[in-house]
């Protein structure tokens, strides 16, 4: 174990990391250098974008773009659209598998999620789920695809191998954001309507539920699993989670309207956009204070995993 | 024609209140008022007399639900919007509110006003902010009226009307 951690540490010294944050307003991509702050690239991509998915083994990183009803594919070594896929619905929340063979991707108005094949680029199939189907993520051991069905008040697990609905666990009013913890045994919901977020076991199924500020969107755990942090983007705030005693211990005062947000395990930062504010706050993890905030596109949404780590 | 636009999305609106566009659109209008902050803080937070500064608005009537705060907009083009007091925030000087239903083409609105001291001596700064969506709800094709270009035009025409009036109001013109 000690062994495994120093490689990682040594790993992380040659590492670098990039925020891709998906401008709404601006219809472009804005590239983050998570150690300098720095926008270091901006990419048009298609119209109303707002999912994210990163793959460092491809080299690539994906975009829904729910108002021209495609998905960019973007090459991270030019930082250029390589591909665009035509979708038959409203792309919004995506996710890949830890292989990156599939790509997930939620269409928020036909209440499914289609399956994308990444080395052909089309859509294979399609899954019924339930309503206004949001954020979506993928176990580490890629047999289980979480959907977070916004307007049935659940989350649908899906059987990767069988592509079946296995199960629907009832959380708070109105899912949107998804998140796990590394280990995969705790699954995040974030219920915008009712202000809380649930920690599901996802063994067992069962959930706790912590109310947080006004209409929350996304949540993401640190790297050792003991806090989550959640935007509410109505009280333009970040709150932090204890998970371990279930507490909200703090509440950070971010931009408004904030959307998305990840962990960034190479600096050890939070990155949450700013929706409003067209901006992107950087806290530093270890004391939760906002270090940095960072001018991107228009409409900044980041939904989804963002963050692209890429080792050299 | 306007009106008719008004009409069909009130008549829409019951059966769609479930997702929201994909979108979120937003507005941000601010003026600047000769007249202390205090004097229009007053006249922001009055939840239940907007009539006496929004020209739209014909007569406000003020409704409590336990704790709960809201008001019905009956417009001066027949038109009627319920609205719900979020919070009045006399230190942050800050009204946040969101419509429950109306004759506005929007979905899941909602909305603060800001009133600041500045820029000069004895000027006030009021910011009004929407984030909301169109009223189609569903795969294109979107039907003229319902988009979310029609959306951000009623939502400004409001707020650029109501601005500019609460400016005369508290200037005392």
């Amino acid at each position: 174990m000690l062994c495994f951690c120093s490689f990682s540490l040594a790993a992380n010294s040659w590492a670098g990391s990039y925020a891709y944050i998906t401008n709404q307003g601006s219809n472009d991509v804005s590239v983050i250098d998570t150690a300098a702050h720095q926008v270091v690239a901006t990419i048009e991509v298609g119209m109303g974008p707002v999912g994210v998915a990163t793959s460092a083994s491809l080299g690539q990183v994906f975009i829904s773009n729910v108002d021209s009803q495609t998905i960019s594919v973007i090459d991270t070594g030019s930082n250029q659209v390589i591909h665009e896929i035509a979708v038959p619905g409203s792309p919004v929340g995506l996710a890949l598998s830890p292989d990156s063979k599939k790509l997930y991707v939620a269409d928020w108005f036909a209440d499914k999620v289609l399956v994308v094949d990444t080395s052909t680029l089309s859509v294979e199939r399609s899954i019924s789920v339930g309503k206004a189907p949001a954020g979506l993520i993928v176990s580490q051991d890629g047999g289980s695809l979480y959907v977070a069905n916004r307007d049935s008040d659940d989350v649908a697990v899906i059987n990767t191998s069988t592509m079946q609905v296995e199960r629907r666990i009832a959380v708070g009013s109105h899912p949107f954001g998804l998140s796990l913890s590394r280990d995969g045994s705790k699954l995040f919901a974030v219920n915008v309507q009712d202000d809380s977020v649930s920690i599901i076991d996802t063994r067992t199924s069962q959930l706790t539920t912590i109310k947080v500020g006004d209409h929350p969107y996304c949540a993401t755990p640190s790297r050792d699993g003991k806090r989550l942090f959640v935007t509410n983007t109505q009280s333009a705030s970040v709150s932090v989670i204890d998970i371990p005693s279930r507490k909200v211990v703090n509440t950070i005062a971010v931009g408004e309207y904030p959307e998305g947000i990840n962990y960034d395990a190479a600096s050890d930062r939070i990155f949450v956009a700013n929706w409003f504010d067209d901006t992107v706050s950087v806290i530093d993890a270890s004391n939760n204070q906002l270090i940095a905030s960072v001018k991107t596109g228009s409409k900044s949404r980041a939904f989804g995993q963002f963050i692209l780590e890429t080792a050299h | 024609m306007k009106k008719l636009f008004a009409l069909l999305a009130i008549a829409l609106m019951p059966l769609t209140a479930a997702a929201h566009g994909p979108s979120p659109q937003k507005v941000e209008k601010s003026v600047t008022i000769k007249a202390e902050p205090a004097k229009v803080w007053a006249l922001v937070k009055d939840f239940g007399n907007m009539q006496k500064w929004h020209p739209a608005v014909a007569n406000t009537k003020l409704e409590k639900k336990g704790d709960d705060t809201y008001r019905l907009l009956t417009l001066k083009d027949g038109g009627t919007i319920y609205e719900k007091l979020r919070s009045a925030d006399d230190g942050d000087m800050k009204l946040k509110y969101e419509i429950v239903e109306g004759s506005l083409p929007v979905a899941d609105y909602n909305s603060f006003i800001t009133v600041k001291a500045g820029p000069g001596a004895g000027e006030t700064t009021v910011t009004w902010v929407g984030r909301f969506y169109r009223v189609y709800k569903l795969n294109p094709p979107i039907p003229a009226g319902q988009d979310d270009e029609s959306a951000v035009k009623a939502v400004t025409g409001v707020y650029d009307a109501g601005l500019a009036n609460l400016k005369k109001v508290a200037e005392g013109k």
